[in-house]
């Protein structure tokens, strides 16, 4: 177990390395930010001056060279537009979307799985069929069509809800976030749902399939055999086995809900990572840029090692290693 | 009588065609007894024996008969009811050790909750019967196996898991669906001999589905011989394997290489079993009988052959 962490975090160390590189020069290739940065009319000399003050005028490896030095400190540049520390405006704006994410992994486990679960049992009855034609739904329906959608509706509408933006917030251990008050929450819910559709239907799809496989397995026959009542066929001889790929597809699935938050936080104007990150990109903003995608794969690393660890606790046969 | 099936028809009807799976089937099983259920692939076995315990797919229709279990009537019971019997007075253990148990809960847990869901006991009581169900079976150091998640033991000791857990509540009846076919042949022998030694000493009634005829040679008291959905031949296990009476439990006998060699598969013989959806009129033997004659067109009874013999058959190997 010690040797699968440690094996797992040198892993991500390398991961982050690369990818520290692939996104430097990407963003490198995406264009000339002095263009937005310096006056039109300035001349050739006062170009040149900022490009050096900036540390532009360096070949691309070295300014990689630098870069990688600079994050070895934590320091990944300051935000040409906001003159602040790119990594300190990234983790400024990660609870607003950390909030975002989980609330709608949350949504999506607690509507998803005990629905698939109730499908999968019934896999020929004509509400399961429903159910899952729902799900087929949520699957093809663009996210930033439906959160319009639901801002019409609720908001413009009805006027249930707010249009837009998040509650005010009240630090916890330091973190700010807007859930521990009811304006807080008003604003979540529309962002949180139309973020959670997508991941709703995914794991419907897979409770209710890794369902249907159980039931077939000759553990279930025979547990039936031995007189154990549906209740705890169901809720422990089955839920134990489905509830392996659940944690683990979640786990990863929420790695690509923070990368989602970026179409849903513009949409309802929610002030998370994926906001400032369309903003910068749209100035280009390259520190900011560059800060927000290696935070996010470390997010996506650290993600990862915790599903490892989880699916590890989960399935004995990971946790004490097979011998047949 | 532990077990008394009498005239048990079992089908499955299809969008096309209904398949007549078994025909008329009757047998009783002592207390302590042995039964072997033998008979090739298709010919109705796991069906008959699944029937027993009402564990048969739901797209199986029971036609008609009676299953009567320590004189209670199976048949009329709602699963409810069926659900308090399995595990406590009839059990049945399947084939596959490997995918039986349950791969994330521990062997303690699974023999455990087999205990809770049928007696008035504490967990404390029902570990302590865990733990005398696998010295029941011969495995070694049972505190230590309760702890233990079945891929950490063999397939055999898996397999003796899945028996200690059918064995816990004592039942009057123990179904095995070719429960030893996939362990190797000295694994199998102990465990039939185990088997047996208990069914012996606590009068527990056993039916042992195989398509293994030495297996049903040295270990079972009586043989049921299946083909096409009927029994062709019942009796004692040592006289009906050393003197068949009917051809086709004759022509499996002479298929068998050594008849000494646990493991051997029931010989294949030349010919196909007969198509059930539905079954040819006359006897079901009959394409593939080296001494058929015109009269098997008319479809022998199964009869006595003797005190403790049947047969199915106008011209018996053997008289009494
Ligand atoms: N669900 C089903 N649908 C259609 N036919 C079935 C079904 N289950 C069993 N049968 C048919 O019923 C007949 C008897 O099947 P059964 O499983 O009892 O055979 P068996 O004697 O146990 O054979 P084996 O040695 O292969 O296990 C076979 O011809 C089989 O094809
Ligand atoms: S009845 Fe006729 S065909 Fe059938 S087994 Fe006997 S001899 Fe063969
Ligand atoms: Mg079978």
């Amino acid at each position: 177990m010690i040797a699968l962490v440690l094996r797992r975090l040198l892993q991500s160390a390398l991961v982050l390395l690369v990818m520290s590189l692939l996104v430097f020069v990407a963003v490198y290739a995406i264009g000339d930010p002095i263009a937005l940065l310096v006056d039109p009319q300035a001349d050739q000399h006062d170009v040149a001056r900022v490009r050096a003050s900036l540390g532009l005028d360096a070949p691309w490896w070295a300014q990689y060279g630098y870069f990688l030095v600079a994050a070895g400190r934590g320091d990944l540049g300051q935000s040409f537009i906001h003159g602040e520390p790119a990594i300190r405006l990234v983790l400024e704006r990660m609870p607003a979307t950390l909030e975002l994410a989980s609330a709608a992994l949350l949504i999506a486990l607690f509507a998803g799985v005990p629905l698939g679960l109730w499908a999968g049992l019934r896999p020929n009855s004509i509400s399961a069929r429903l159910v899952n034609g729902l799900s087929l739904l949520g699957f093809s329906l663009p996210t930033f069509w439906v959160g319009m959608m639901l801002i019409m509706l609720f908001a413009v509408g009805l006027g249930w809800l707010p249009t837009g933006g998040r509650g005010p917030t009240e630090p916890v251990f330091g973190v700010p976030l807007s859930i521990t008050g009811i304006a807080g929450w008003r604003h979540l819910l529309l962002p949180a749902a139309t973020l959670a559709l997508f991941k709703w239907s995914l794991l419907l799809r897979l409770t209710a399939g890794a369902t249907r496989e159980a039931m077939r397995q000759d553990y279930v026959r025979f547990a039936r055999a031995r007189g154990l009542s549906p209740a705890r066929i169901v809720g422990v001889h089955v839920l134990k086995n489905i509830l392996i790929p659940i944690v683990t597809v979640s786990g990863l699935e929420f790695g690509s809900l923070i990368a989602f938050a970026v179409v849903t936080e513009t949409v309802f104007a929610w002030p998370g990572m994926g906001k400032l990150l369309i903003d910068s990109i749209a100035v280009l903003d390259r520190p900011v840029v560059v800060a927000y995608l290696l935070i996010t794969v470390a997010l996506f690393v650290a993600i990862n090692l915790v599903v490892d660890l989880l699916y590890a606790l989960l399935d004995p046969r990971v946790r004490f290693g097979s011998t047949a | 009588m532990v077990l008394a099936v009498d005239h048990l028809s079992l089908r499955i009807p299809g969008a096309q065609r209904t398949v007549y799976a078994v025909d008329d089937v009757s047998f009783a099983i002592a207390p302590g007894e042995v039964v072997a259920l033998v008979g090739e692939s298709g010919s109705g076995k796991t069906l008959t024996a699944l029937a027993l315990a009402g564990l048969n797919e739901a797209a199986v229709q029971r036609v008609g008969g009676s299953i009567r279990l320590q004189g209670e009537e199976l048949t009329d019971l709602s699963e409810r009811a069926l659900r308090r019997l399995r595990g406590a007075a009839l059990s049945v253990v399947f084939q596959d050790p490997m995918a039986t148990l349950n791969p994330v809960l521990t062997v303690g847990t699974q023999l455990s909750e087999t205990v809770l869901a049928h007696r008035r006991v504490g967990r404390q009581e029902a570990r302590r019967r865990a733990v005398s169900a696998l010295q029941a079976v011969g495995l070694p150091e049972p505190e230590l196996r309760l702890r233990a998640y079945p891929h950490q033991l063999s397939g055999g000791m898996r397999q003796r898991v899945a028996i200690a857990a059918a064995l816990i509540n004592e039942p009057a009846l123990l179904i095995a669906d070719e429960a030893t076919t996939a362990l190797d042949a000295t694994l199998q022998a102990q465990i039939l001999a185990l088997v047996r030694a208990h069914g012996h000493a606590h009068g527990t009634a056993v039916l042992w589905v195989t398509h293994d005829l030495a297996v049903a040679a040295g270990f079972a008291d009586r043989v049921l011989v299946m083909y096409g959905g009927q029994l062709i031949e019942t009796g004692p296990a040592d006289r009906v394997l050393r003197q068949p009476a009917h051809p086709y439990t004759a022509a499996l006998l002479a298929a068998i290489p050594s008849r000494a060699e646990p493991g051997s598969e029931l010989a294949t013989l030349p010919g196909q079993p007969p198509d059930l959806a539905p079954p040819p009129p006359g006897c079901r033997f009959r394409e593939r009988c080296p001494i058929a004659r015109a009269e098997c067109a008319a479809g022998p009874a199964l009869h006595a052959l003797g005190a403790e013999r049947q047969v199915r058959c106008f011209f018996p190997l053997v008289t009494s």
